[in-house]
This record gives structure tokens, C-alpha cells and sequence, in this order.
């Protein structure tokens, strides 16, 4: 096509993805439509014609004070409606900005002066999108609108040289002629701006890996609210809430041992989050108790260091679980078991309970984008943390050797009690650190509730003393509960109706019987703490999709909740009351080859956050100080093709043909590749022996003509055998160019001169020199043309 | 300027990434350095390669374009070349200066050609088109070729100092078809025709046939009384000989008046070459040539040539010598008191020219 009516096509489209990449970054369809549809106006304005094959477009660009007033008004309007939290906001109203002078200057296309700043207000909205968003998609987004910039440059650059040419021209034209185009032209454009894209490409890449990085927090944002899921970091039983189903990635989980690729236990994988073991029955809220800030250890991003925050049992192994959040979450930092140590270069400050074994991090203001911590932990095992926290406590303040007998009666929320505890506050001198009452407190007043527990404790055939603070059978006595309620109640997202005074709690364990997982905890929770079994509940993720890249994937859907009992001799241990088919039920909803898509994409995107998204420093001086390894490279190469392999053997359900299937596309691979050699060698041997020949002779002193020196003429045949024009055998080449003179002057002059030049080298014994050669080739260039301006 | 401009934003990209530690930003930085350092590699590629050779005509007309032709030849094996712009550095005169030129070439007027593409080893012809503005030498001091592709950050040029001339001659008026008539009482032939041997009118002479000769043409009476081919010798006319006789004497006329009379004399050169007179020149004040009547091509360039380059500075330099056998047709800026010329040649002068020939009615140089 014509580059000069192609620009054009092109300099929309390049607008219109950029627009879209920006729109895609803030997540607003509506701002799209909008958006879209003033470009397609634009379009019809300036470009579309009245009737097909009409020559100007519809309308005109709009007068420049137009413009003027319209990017005045559009500065005013936005520091008028952005005054307040403009400084909060910066990059989101600067984009919106300019997004809007983008659009408008649309309409004020006249020169190619114009054009370029309309591409370069484009190019700086999709730079400002960049900050928004890191996602995968977006990023292809990205690089199919750079790719169109660099195509649409190009091209601008023969619209300028052209312009340049139509400028200087002082003879009135009534329109610009058209420039020849040859198939030559369409293929080399083509190749060279491919060329030039991969090798920009790979500069960029390089010049990526090798660039220094500085130690600063990544991805500031200005939208401090973080998105919808199915995660809260509190329970609150009375409301409305619907439990997300979407199947929207919220985080990736990397497990690992040292030495190991990766780690895949047998069932799912509880991602904790927070800890609630309070339970206020007036607001019907679970909440995170003040003992939880007892004993914190404090972590400084600056140190970028590893943060030991417990000593890891010497007969356990600690694993790493390498946390990729695709949006951060609050102040809630997962984890896995026992967190025994810690590593960010996001967050700025890690505080870690050790009473209840919860981490919360803080995150630099207005930051959204990807976080990526690693917290290493310890395999179920014992965790006496509890008891080493209490006797601690108690050794710190000695008044509260009474808390026996205040815990022996526990009837947390009546007046006694609370009178009780703030004396013992006061004697204390240390307002809500208490942790002789650490997840102990009852939850409902409901005597109902303390009979059914005793109810399924005397039907396990199991004892226990409710004055006692751990009991070795509460593990076994939450099991048998859990058990009851996994049997009893049903896992519904629907929930019934709440009558207005009702205790939800109450409700679910003995009218509706009905509920989600929140529910399920919280009737576990209260049932044991009615007899005194010291638990708490417990949010976070359910982890169950493993990905064949070696990682899993964490959805809004998987949120999840459970209780975690103390054991004094196994620590804090979980337990889920949730019936099996809930959560599975909603995570399984896309199967089949949409699901496999699915996965390979978020297999991309995790390597592509994990190795672009979060390359830095430390990645840096590792790619650049690696020595190559041979040993290592080979192992990395198996355990890639091992991955492939699984991944077609999911996708196909080949089972082990998925293996031969990729041998044979490898094979296949290898064998492209050796052709693709042997025919470059080829070519590249000829070059260079067309070079040597062209030597040779001349070395050698002997101008002779050779057999091949006249190829130049069985060129122009063919040439002129493409057109229907075949020499009769019978014509010499004088009579058949003078023939094709004589029908038209100016087309076939070429052909005259490359006969002259024929008879010349042929009859005359004249070599076929550089000069003539570029002679022949000049006039077979120029007969190739059909036409010329 | 594009360029500076384009490293600024990529300079505060770099910033931005710097200061956010956004590794999406790091990689933009990157690539629009790499884009930077890509353009200005390919650029100069292209223009490595490049051999350029100029084409011009010989002569040229006044307001009428004057086309240059740049051979454009691109030796590189692999690279071919893009949106390519030849600017030629024209000087006729006195222009205002309205392009400029690198390495010291200045001033003038650019006379502008482009070529889309010129593949490896290939080459292109690329055509500017100048008006010239007045007659005389219109010089091409040198050319320039230049290119930003592929995106125009870089922008690279090869400059070709090779100068060339071109003869601008002056404008020609389209004039009357009965002009000459009317001017020379109605007697195409002139009182001086006369007939040379050669044509096909009146007996001449008979000679001996020659191989070659027509057949046609054999005196068979003459022959057979010889027993030798004779054949018959004809005449042809002899065109009637027109001297233009312009008196550019230093008087009251202006330069502008006496440009007027130059293309009169222009025109009726033109015109009567047009209609098959011999056209002779002469030309009183200014050093010229004298030419002698004659008719064709060649013979009207010669006149065309020395109508150009006449210099109005030096116009004291006497009365040329006349024809007798011409007719004269002089012609001044002005009537002058002291006349020039035989007595019976018509005289006209330059306010003749918008009666003889409308401006709107230029006619399309031969040149």
C-alpha cells in the first residue's frame, strides 16, 4: 500500500492502542468507549470521504483558537476538580490530562508537525500507564503499541521526505505524485523495519539487564484502595457480603526447599494471613486481639536483609514461600506454618507477633503494583511459642500469677469479669497484655452451644476439664467438632436471612445450618472455646491449583477460613470444619482447555513478574557475575523440557505421548535450524565466491568475458516475459528492442541500452566491469518500474 | 531538534525510572536509547553507500521549471535506502535566502527531489524542479543528500560539492500568427529570399546520377543523347532572413524596461523560428555576439543563449554592424531620438510586448 496514504491508518491505530493501553491500565471500559468513539469521530472528520472514491474527507481540522480555548479549558477543569487531593493523585489526573489534550489535538491535524505531537502526547500517556499497571497483558499491549510507533515513524519518515520534497517544490501541482512502489520496496521496508525492531529489541534488553538499579520502593501508585477480594483481613458475620467467586489470580506461591526446584505438597496448602481471637459479640466481629502486639520485632526495608524472627526447630526444615502478590493487600503479610524468617526489598517496616505467629508489613504510601516477599518457614510440627510467651509474661510481671483463677471461670463479657480484668490491668500497669487469656475467652453466651460441644465430646468418648488451659486431647476434641459440623451444615455462598437480634453464630449451628466457611470457623471456634480449649480463627487463602511451572496459584475464589487449636506439646495446629466440596466446588468452575490456557498464561505472567518485574539489583549482579556452568545449564534444560512436557501432557491428555510429541517438535526444531544454516552457509558462500570471481580476473590480469556475463539480458527477458513480451526466437536482440522502442519510447528505453550493452560485451569483447554491471543493473532496476512520477 | 528533544524525555524517563525503581520504565529508558542509537547507526549506513551524480539541462526559461535529475546509486549489499531528500543549492541572483545548507553553503534557494527507496545495489533517479527567476546563469553550487529514517532522531547528510550552470534564458511571449506580415508589409519571403539547391521547386542544373539518387529524378532525354545517367538538380527556398536589431544604448529606460525588451526580442526569435525564418541577432550597448541569419535549434539557442547573458551593467559599447540582405526588426526599451537600424525596419519597443503578447499567455519554452 501506499506509505503515504498508510500513514495515516497508522497514526490512528498507534493513537487508538495507546488510548486503549491507558483505559486497560485504570480498568475503565467506560473512559474506553469514550475515548474511541472521539477518535473514530476524529477519523471521520478529517479522513473519511463524503462518497467512496470522493477525494477530502468530511469535515476539517478545527480552528487553532478552538483548540487553544478547548486545552485551556481542559487545564482549568482539571485543576479545579483535582485541587483537593491533586498531590495524592498526581500521576492519575497528569494522565487523565493528558489524555484529554491527546484527544483533542486530534482535531487539529493539519501538518506533520501536528502529528508528531500528537504521537508524542500518546507516547506519554502509555508511559504514565506503565505506573499503573505491571500485568502481563498490558505488557503485551505495550509492546504491540511500541512496534506500531516505530512501523508509524517509519512510514512518517517518507511522508516528511516526501512533504520536504512538495515544500521546496516551486511548480504548482494539483496533487502530489504518487511514489513508485515496487515489490522490491514493499519486501526490504518490510524486512528492514523487522531488523530494526529486533535490534532495538535486544539493545533495550540488554541495556535492561545490565542498567543499575537504585534501592528505592518500586511501583508507586495513587490508588491507596486496593481491589475487592475475597480476603478481609477481619470477619464480620452479620453483614451482607457476598464471598467472591471470581477466579481473578491474587497472588503466586513459590514453595521451596534449598537445592529443590520447587515443592508441591500432597493436599491443599493454608496460606495464612491474619489471626483473630477476639470475638465481639455486639458488632458480631472477629478481630485481631491487642496480645497479638506483644513482643514484635521490627524490620527496616533499608537493611535488605533477612529478618530472623524465630528459631527454626533443629529437627524441622525450613522451606521458603516466595510470596508474588499482584496487588498488595493491606498490611497483611501471608505466610505459611511458622514463619521463622523474612526477606522484602518493598516493605519498609515488618512487625511479627510472636504470640501469634502473624506478620503485618508496612508498605511504601500510595504503592500498588506487584510485592514480592519470601517469608521461610517451619513444616508442621511443634511450636511452643505460647508457652515460652507466657511464662516469659509472667516473669515480667509477677501480679499476674492470679490469672489462674480469673481463667479458670471463663465468662468473658460479664461486668465481673471485666471489672476483674481492669484491676488486674491496673495492678499490672500494662493495659492489654494478658496473654494467660489468649484466645480462651468464650464466644456466645448461648448455653446452647456449650451443651452441643459437650454433646459431640461426650459422643467422641472424650473428657476434659473446662478450668484446665490446654488439654494434650483438644486436638483430637476440635477434630470430632469439626467433623460434627463438617456432617451437620452445609456449605452455601447463599445465606439465609438473619433474624435482627440473632447471633449469627447461634443461628448457623442450630436453625439455618447453612453457611460458608467464615461461619464454619466461627461455630468451631465458639464450640471449643465453650469448653475451654484455647483456639482461634484464622484467615487467609486455601491454595489448591498448582501450576505446572512450579508454583501455585492463589484466586479471590480461594479465600478462605479456619481455626488453629494450641496443643502444648504441637503448638498451634488447623483445623477446618469447612465441608470438602465448598471451595474446590468454586475454585474447579473453568475446566478443559480454557482452564490449561489459563494456566500457561499465569505461568507466563508469574515468570514475567518474577524475572522483569521484580529484576533488581541482587538479579542483576547475578546474571552478570555467573560464571557459565555447563553441569548447570544442562539440569536447567531438563527440568525445563520436564515442565513442557507436563504442561502439553495437561493440555493434551497424551499422557506419555506428550513426551514424543515434544521430542518430535524439537527434533523438528533441530532440524529447521540445520537446513536454516546450511542454506545461510549457502548463501553466504556464494556471495563471497560471486566476490572472488569478480577478483580473480582481475588479478589474474584476464579480462575475458565470461560465459555468465551477459546474465543481465536473460534478466531483462524474464523481466519482459512477465509482461506477456517474449523475444521470438527467430529475433535478434537489436530487431526485438527496437520492435518494443518503437511501441513505446520511454518504457522501453532500458531495453535499448541493456541490448547496446549486450551486444557491447557479447560481440565487442568488452569485460563486464563494475561500471558496466552497475550499468545493467541501474536499467533492470529501472525496467522492473512500470512507472515513474 | 527532534532528537534533542526525544533524549530530553528519554532523560526524564530514565529519572522517573530511577526514582520509582519501576522496572517498566527502565526498559522504555532503554529502548528509546537503543532507538536513538539504531536511527543514527542506519542513517549513516545508508548514506555510506550512497553515490550521487547530477543531471541538469543545458538551458532553461524564466518561469517555467527547470528540471534536475540526481542519479542516486546505492552500493551497499544489504542496507537499502529510504525517504531519501536531495536538496540542490540554487543560486539566480538576488534570492532571499530560504534553506539552509550545512558546511558553509548558505543562502540561495534548495531546490527539493525525494526517493522512496533505492534497494542494495541499486540506484534511483530523483527529479527537483526550480523555477528560475531571472535570465542569466542560474548556478547549482552543490547538493545535499539527507535522510532521518527510520525514525527520525538522527538525521544524517552527504554533501556533494559539485556545482553546475544552466543558461536560464529569457522569457518567450506567445505573439500574433500574423505579426510578422503585418511588421513586413504582408510578404512572408521578404524581399531578400532567395533559393538554395537542394529542393524540389525549380529546375537548377543537371548532373550526373549518382547511386543514391532518386530514379525519379533522371533526365532520360539528356541521358540517352549521352549514354550517361544525368540527373536533374532542383531548387528550395531560401528562408527569409529577420536580424532583430535591440538597442539597449544607456537612455531614459529603466532595467525593467530594458528586461521587457529582451523578452520581446525573446519572443519574436522564438516566434520566427516558429514560422521557418532565418533569425539573426544584434545588439546595440552591452557586449554580445553578433549573430547572422540563420534557422533551427542550434540556431535559436545561440540567440536564446546570448539574449541570457547579456549584462545591462556594461551597455556602452557601440552599434553592431548591419545585415543588407535582412530584414530589421530593432527594438528598445523606449522610442529613442537617436534610432538605430536601416530606415525601413520596423521598430518596436518594450511597451509593445503586453500588446503583442497578453501576460496570461506565456508561452511553453522549447528550450
Amino acid at each position: 500500500m501506499n506509505p503515504l496514504k498508510l500513514y495515516s491508518t497508522l497514526l490512528y491505530a498507534q493513537v487508538t492502542l495507546g488510548v486503549a493501553c491507558y483505559c486497560v491500565a485504570v480498568e475503565r471500559p467506560t473512559l474506553a468507549m469514550i475515548s474511541l468513539g472521539t477518535i473514530a469521530l476524529s477519523w471521520l472528520a478529517l479522513h473519511a470521504s463524503r462518497k467512496p472514491g470522493a477525494d477530502g474527507p468530511i469535515g476539517g481540522a478545527m480552528p487553532r483558537w478552538v483548540i487553544f480555548l478547548a486545552s485551556v479549558a481542559i487545564s482549568l477543569a482539571t485543576i479545579l476538580q483535582h485541587h483537593a487531593g491533586f498531590k495524592e493523585r498526581m500521576i492519575e489526573v497528569l494522565s487523565e490530562y493528558i489524555l484529554l489534550l491527546n484527544l483533542v489535538k486530534l482535531f487539529d491535524r493539519r501538518s506533520i508537525r501536528d502529528d508528531g505531537q500528537v504521537m508524542l502526547i500518546n507516547g506519554m500517556l502509555v508511559t504514565c500507564s506503565m505506573i499503573f499497571t505491571i500485568d502481563l497483558y498490558f505488557a503485551g499491549m505495550v509492546m504491540g503499541y511500541l512496534a506500531m510507533t516505530m512501523l508509524t515513524v517509519m512510514v512518517m519518515q517518507i511522508k516528511i521526505a516526501h512533504d520536504h520534497a512538495q515544500a521546496a517544490d516551486d511548480t504548482p501541482r494539483a496533487a502530489p505524485p504518487a511514489p513508485p512502489l515496487s515489490r522490491a520496496y514493499r519486501i526490504q521496508f518490510r524486512d528492514t523495519a523487522l531488523v530494526l525492531g529486533i535490534l532495538c529489541l535486544a539493545m533495550s534488553v540488554a541495556g535492561f539487564l545490565t542498567m543499575p538499579r537504585g534501592s528505592l520502593p518500586a511501583f508507586a501508585s495513587l490508588d491507596p484502595d486496593g481491589p475487592v477480594t475475597g480476603f478481609n483481613p477481619n470477619i464480620q458475620l452479620d453483614d451482607d457480603t457476598q464471598i467472591t467467586q471470581s477466579l481473578n489470580p491474587v497472588m503466586y506461591l513459590k514453595l521451596s526447599r534449598p537445592g529443590a526446584e520447587s515443592l508441591e505438597f500432597d493436599g491443599p496448602v493454608l496460606v495464612r494471613g491474619n489471626v483473630l481471637d477476639r470475638y465481639d459479640p455486639r458488632q458480631k466481629r472477629w478481630n485481631r486481639g491487642r496480645y497479638s502486639y506483644f513482643l514484635t520485632a521490627e524490620y527496616s526495608q533499608r537493611d535488605k536483609r533477612e529478618l530472623r524472627l524465630d528459631a527454626a526447630p533443629m529437627d524441622r526444615e525450613p522451606f521458603a514461600a516466595e510470596f508474588t502478590m499482584l496487588r498488595p493487600m493491606g498490611e497483611t503479610l501471608f505466610s505459611i506454618q511458622s514463619p521463622v524468617a523474612f526477606r522484602s526489598e518493598v516493605h519498609t517496616a515488618v512487625w511479627h507477633g510472636k504470640l501469634d505467629n502473624v506478620l503485618t508489613g508496612r508498605l511504601p504510601p500510595n504503592l500498588k503494583g506487584t510485592v514480592q516477599y519470601t517469608v521461610a518457614c517451619v513444616d508442621r510440627g511443634p511450636q511452643p511459642a505460647l508457652a515460652g510467651e507466657i511464662a516469659r509474661h509472667l516473669e515480667l510481671f509477677p501480679q499476674s500469677l492470679q490469672f489462674s483463677d480469673l481463667d479458670a471461670a471463663p465468662s468473658f463479657g460479664s461486668s465481673a469479669d471485666d471489672q476483674e480484668e481492669r484491676r488486674l490491668r491496673s495492678l499490672r500497669g500494662d493495659p492489654g497484655a494478658s496473654p494467660i487469656y489468649y484466645a480462651r475467652r468464650p464466644v456466645v453466651r448461648d448455653p446452647r452451644v456449650r451443651e452441643l460441644a459437650e454433646s459431640v465430646m461426650r459422643q467422641a468418648g472424650l473428657a476434659r476439664d473446662p478450668k484446665s488451659m490446654d488439654d494434650p486431647a483438644d486436638h483430637l476434641l476440635a477434630a470430632a467438632m469439626a467433623d460434627h459440623l463438617r456432617a451437620r451444615c452445609a456449605y452455601t455462598l447463599d445465606l439465609p436471612a438473619l433474624p435482627p437480634d440473632a447471633d449469627p453464630i447461634s443461628s448457623f449451628l442450630f436453625d439455618s445450618r447453612k453457611g460458608h466457611c467464615e461461619y464454619f470457623a466461627s461455630a468451631l471456634a465458639a464450640m471449643l472455646r465453650s469448653i475451654g480449649v484455647r483456639c482461634r480463627v484464622v484467615t487467609g487463602f486455601m491454595a489448591t491449583e498448582f501450576n505446572s511451572g512450579g508454583f501455585y496459584v492463589v484466586r479471590e475464589a480461594d479465600a478462605h477460613a479456619w481455626v488453629e487449636v494450641y496443643h502444648p506439646d504441637a503448638g498451634w495446629r488447623a483445623f477446618d470444619a469447612t465441608p470438602d466440596g465448598g471451595l474446590r466446588d468454586v475454585a474447579a468452575q473453568a475446566g478443559g482447555w480454557l482452564a490449561l490456557l489459563r494456566g500457561f498464561y499465569e505461568h507466563l505472567e508469574f515468570q514475567w513478574i518474577t524475572n522483569v518485574i521484580g529484576y533488581d539489583d541482587q538479579a542483576r549482579s547475578q546474571l552478570i557475575g555467573r560464571e557459565i556452568n555447563l553441569h548447570e545449564a544442562w539440569h536447567w534444560l531438563l527440568v525445563r523440557v520436564r515442565a513442557m512436557a507436563d504442561w502439553l501432557d495437561r493440555l493434551t491428555g497424551a499422557g506419555r505421548w506428550s513426551l514424543l510429541l515434544l521430542a518430535a517438535a524439537a527434533a523438528a526444531g533441530v532440524i529447521s535450524a540445520v537446513a536454516a544454516t546450511i542454506l545461510l552457509a549457502r548463501w553466504a558462500w556464494a556471495r563471497w565466491a560471486s566476490r572472488w570471481r569478480n577478483w580473480l580476473p582481475r588479478l589474474a590480469a584476464a579480462p575475458t568475458p565470461r560465459p555468465g556475463a551477459v546474465d543481465f539480458y536473460a534478466a531483462m527477458l524474464r523481466i519482459l516475459a512477465r509482461s506477456g513480451l517474449r523475444k521470438p526466437v527467430h529475433q535478434t536482440p537489436a530487431a526485438f528492442a527496437r520492435r518494443l522502442v518503437d511501441s513505446d519510447p520511454v518504457r522501453f528505453a532500458p531495453v535499448a541500452a541493456l541490448t547496446d550493452l549486450f551486444y557491447e560485451i557479447r560481440f565487442g569483447d568488452r569485460p563486464l566491469d563494475t561500471d558496466r554491471r552497475r550499468r545493467a543493473d541501474a536499467l533492470l532496476n529501472a525496467l522492473r518500474r512500470p512507472a515513474r512520477p | 531538534l527532534a532528537g534533542v528533544f526525544y533524549i530530553m524525555i528519554a532523560f526524564f524517563v530514565g529519572l522517573a525510572a530511577i526514582n520509582s525503581h519501576t522496572n517498566m520504565l527502565y526498559w522504555l529508558f532503554s529502548l528509546m536509547l537503543s532507538t536513538v542509537v539504531v536511527s543514527g547507526f542506519y542513517s549513516g549506513m545508508m548514506l555510506m553507500g550512497l553515490s550521487a551524480r547530477r543531471i541538469v539541462p543545458r538551458r532553461g526559461m524564466v518561469g517555467q521549471s527547470l528540471t534536475a535529475e540526481y542519479e542516486l546509486a546505492n552500493r551497499n549489499r544489504i542496507i537499502a535506502c529510504f525517504a531519501l531528500n536531495v536538496d540542490d543549492h540554487v543560486l539566480d541572483g538576488d534570492d532571499a535566502p530560504r534553506g539552509t545548507f550545512r558546511r558553509g553553503m548558505r543562502g540561495g534557494r534548495v531546490a527539493s527531489g525525494w526517493a522512496l527507496h533505492i534497494p542494495p545495489r541499486g540506484s534511483a533517479r530523483v527529479r527537483s524542479t526550480v523555477v528560475p527567476r531571472r535570465r542569466g546563469l542560474l548556478e547549482l553550487r552543490g547538493f545535499e543528500v539527507h535522510s532521518g529514517f527510520p525514525f527520525g532522531l538522527v538525521r544524517k547528510a552527504l554533501v556533494f560539492k559539485r556545482s553546475a550552470q544552466v543558461i536560464v534564458h529569457p522569457r518567450c511571449h506567445r505573439l500574433g500568427r500574423r505579426l510578422i506580415a503585418e511588421l513586413f508589409g504582408g510578404d512572408s519571403s521578404s524581399p531578400n529570399t532567395s533559393r538554395d539547391l537542394g529542393g524540389q521547386e525549380d529546375f537548377y542544373g543537371l548532373r550526373e546520377h549518382r547511386p543514391g539518387d532518386n530514379v525519379r529524378m533522371i533526365h532520360w532525354r539528356r541521358s540517352a543523347r549521352d549514354g550517361t545517367l544525368m540527373t536533374r538538380q532542383m531548387t528550395r527556398p531560401r528562408p527569409a532572413q529577420i536580424v532583430i536589431l535591440l538597442d539597449l544604448r544607456p537612455g531614459e529606460h529603466t532595467p525593467d524596461q530594458a528586461e521587457r525588451a529582451i523578452e520581446l526580442a525573446a519572443s519574436w526569435i522564438a516566434h520566427a523560428d516558429a514560422e521557418g525564418y532565418a533569425v539573426g541577432l544584434a545588439v546595440a550597448g552591452p557586449v554580445a555576439p553578433v549573430l547572422r541569419p540563420g534557422a533551427g535549434r542550434d540556431q535559436r539557442n545561440r540567440l536564446l543563449d546570448a539574449l541570457a547573458l547579456i549584462d545591462l551593467r556594461d551597455a556602452d559599447h557601440g552599434t553592431p554592424p548591419l545585415n543588407e540582405r535582412a530584414g530589421h526588426l530593432v527594438i528598445s526599451p523606449l522610442p529613442r531620438q537617436d534610432p538605430i537600424g536601416p530606415p525601413d525596419a520596423a521598430r518596436l519597443t518594450a511597451a509593445d510586448l503586453n500588446r503583442h503578447a497578453p501576460p496570461h499567455a506565456a508561452k511553453e519554452s522549447a528550450a
